[in-house]
């Protein structure tokens, strides 16, 4: 039963493991087109649906086919739940909403980007280490209370709705495809008004 | 490649980490992670003083060696092998036409440094707080979630002249 | 739309429909929970030895947090230097958190034996506590091995009890006050801070 780490598999392993994940992480971002700083400033302007897409559809498959897994009794799901402190992720998520906007990446899609030349996302990645340090050097006086307050434990968000968790899924699957569809028209919308250029560089 | 099939071969992927190591699909762990090696190898008196590192360099362990770092390793290489093929491999600053480079470099580094302190302040990014928290139905994925692309909407629609060339610029 | 588009939005929808009739997950964790609880009761690293408390105490060493589970009145008769009185009752609740939520520490649990140490042992890691440890043999131990440290009979002595020995009886006057020898010396031990800290992320428990 998984995950096989740390019972199956020793921590050599499960690094190369980490690396060969990574290969092909990097490698669909890349061939999604997530190096691509347009079409991720796209998701938020509509003139490109391509990382919408990608990002909810690889949530999707996660989700469904891990709940059907841990049901089969391959993988115990709860031994790898994130613990949910409300304030501090609410805080930094808006602050990564500006981030996003701002640097016109996110740090994955960042790292593959500069990998594979993106001069922006280098800088991006000078930013993000600025930004780390700058942390770690003042935790204590501002982040540190801030960072665990909000505590709700592993919360799952079935259980905080008050809703089954496969109703949840699907209902979440459908809400997804009709969004998928209105990006799609969003998208068409905008083509027009394009010009020839651009489309070549997003390579919509 | 189709947008959706390179999104449901992610989603595998996320499944495989799971799988194999208890792990979600990562970036800003890993990036913390070189972040305290360095300091632990300029100063290892401060690393073992600082409450946020403190603990990632407990009893000699090498927070470089991690699962994150390695992910990431693997993700500059797979980043390259995908370029290689649909030869997307050069040098460029990828912006909105009518932005200028030094423009678009001073706010890349300063959305970096952004995103450097919400990532640590918000246990996560995109992918290891949003995509892989809901990848368990956890509910800080979909607060982030919800908040990164909620506040992102507004910023962007705040910002859209980086983005957008509308009449006025 | 693409055919092949169609296909998998169409797996999805089927997939997520198929998951409706799945049971909640948190029905049936509990599992591997008590596998993993198991297997961390029986880990030697669960036990701290009395010398290791008595040398951190001498060495004022600030890492360490010894808690006293034993109920008031026995706190207030004898306790090791340092030490605070938490008991099962209380354990849980939110003053305490400081102490027992930290990660910079070593939080050392003692009783008179081990058993109502272990039993608020168990309480802590049931609750997401860990890295907790129990002072093997507790008070009583303490007794026999610190403050009234027996010299080992001459024909089992070997260059390692004989330290140990040495250090014992040198603990003994730390703490008795009976006798001060050169090298140790009577401090106050301090008090300790105390810093907010939350624990890392732990998978498995009791459901």
């Amino acid at each position: 039963m998984g995950p096989l780490y740390p019972d199956f598999i020793n921590p050599e392993l499960n690094l190369l493991i980490g690396f060969l994940i990574g290969i092909g992480f990097g490698f669909l971002l890349e061939a999604s087109g997530f190096t691509n700083t347009r079409k991720l400033a796209g998701i938020f302007y509509g003139y490109d649906a391509t990382v919408i897409k990608v990002f909810f559809t690889a949530a999707l498959t996660a989700m469904i086919g891990l709940f059907i897994l841990h049901y089969l009794g391959w993988i115990d799901i709860t031994a790898t739940m994130p613990t949910t402190f409300w304030i501090p992720t609410l805080i930094g998520g808006a602050i990564m909403g500006l981030g996003f906007i701002i640097g016109g990446f996110c740090p994955g899609t960042s790292l593959s980007a500069a990998a594979t030349g993106k001069i922006d996302a280098m800088a991006f990645i000078v930013g993000v280490m600025i930004g780390i340090f700058g942390f770690i050097f003042t935790f204590k006086d501002i982040w540190e209370n801030l960072r665990n307050s909000g505590k709700l434990g592993k919360v799952d968000i079935t259980e905080w709705i008050g809703i089954k968790e496969g109703l949840f899924i699907f209902l979440f699957t459908v809400i997804a495809v009709i969004t998928f569809i209105g990006f799609q028209k969003w998208q068409d919308h905008w083509k027009k008004k394009l010009s020839q250029d651009d489309i070549n560089d997003l390579g919509i | 490649m189709n947008a959706y099939i390179g999104g449901f071969l992610l989603g595998l992927l996320i499944i495989a980490a799971y799988y194999f190591s208890g792990e979600g699909l990562g970036s800003s762990g890993g990036f913390r992670d070189v972040a305290i090696t360095t300091i632990n190898a300029v100063s290892p008196e401060y690393a073992q003083s600082n409450a946020y590192t403190a603990n990632r360099v407990a009893d000699g362990a090498n927070p470089i060696h991690t699962w994150l770092v390695y992910e990431l390793l693997g993700v500059i290489f797979g980043a390259i092998i995908s370029a290689a093929i649909f030869g997307r491999l050069k040098f460029k600053i990828g912006k909105a036409p009518h932005i200028t480079n030094r423009k678009r470099l001073y706010l890349a580094v300063l959305g970096g440094i952004l995103w450097g302190i919400g990532t640590q302040l918000g246990r996560g990014c995109t992918s290891g707080l949003v995509l892989s928290g809901m990848a368990v139905n956890s509910l800080s994925g979909y607060i982030g979630l919800a908040t990164i692309f909620g506040f992102g909407f507004i910023f962007a629609y705040i910002f859209k002249k980086l983005w957008i060339k509308t009449k006025n610029n | 739309m693409k055919r092949r588009e169609i296909l998998i939005l169409l797996l999805l929808l089927i997939g997520a429909f198929i998951t409706i009739f799945f049971p909640n997950i948190k029905s049936q964790e509990n599992v591997i929970g008590e596998k993993e609880l198991l297997s961390e009761v029986n880990k030697a690293g669960r036990y701290a030895s009395t010398d290791e408390i008595a040398n951190a105490i001498i060495n004022n060493d600030p890492s360490y947090i010894l808690i006293d589970v034993r109920d008031v009145k026995q706190f207030k008769s004898y306790t090791i230097d340092g030490a605070v009185n938490i008991n099962l009752d209380n354990i849980m609740d939110d003053k305490y958190k400081d102490y027992l939520n930290t990660e910079a520490y070593t939080v050392v649990l003692f009783s008179n034996g081990s058993s109502k140490a272990d039993q608020v042992w168990l309480r802590l890691r049931c609750t997401d506590h860990k890295g907790i440890r129990v002072m093997k043999g507790g008070l009583n131990e303490w007794y026999k091995t610190i403050i009234n440290p027996q010299k080992p009979i001459d024909n089992e002595m070997t260059a390692e009890k004989e330290k140990q020995y040495l250090f014992r009886k040198q603990a003994s006057y730390y703490f008795t006050g009976t006798q001060v020898s050169s090298g140790v010396t009577k401090k106050k031990s301090s008090s300790k801070p105390i810093v907010k800290r939350k624990k890392k992320e732990v998978s498995g428990g009791c459901g």
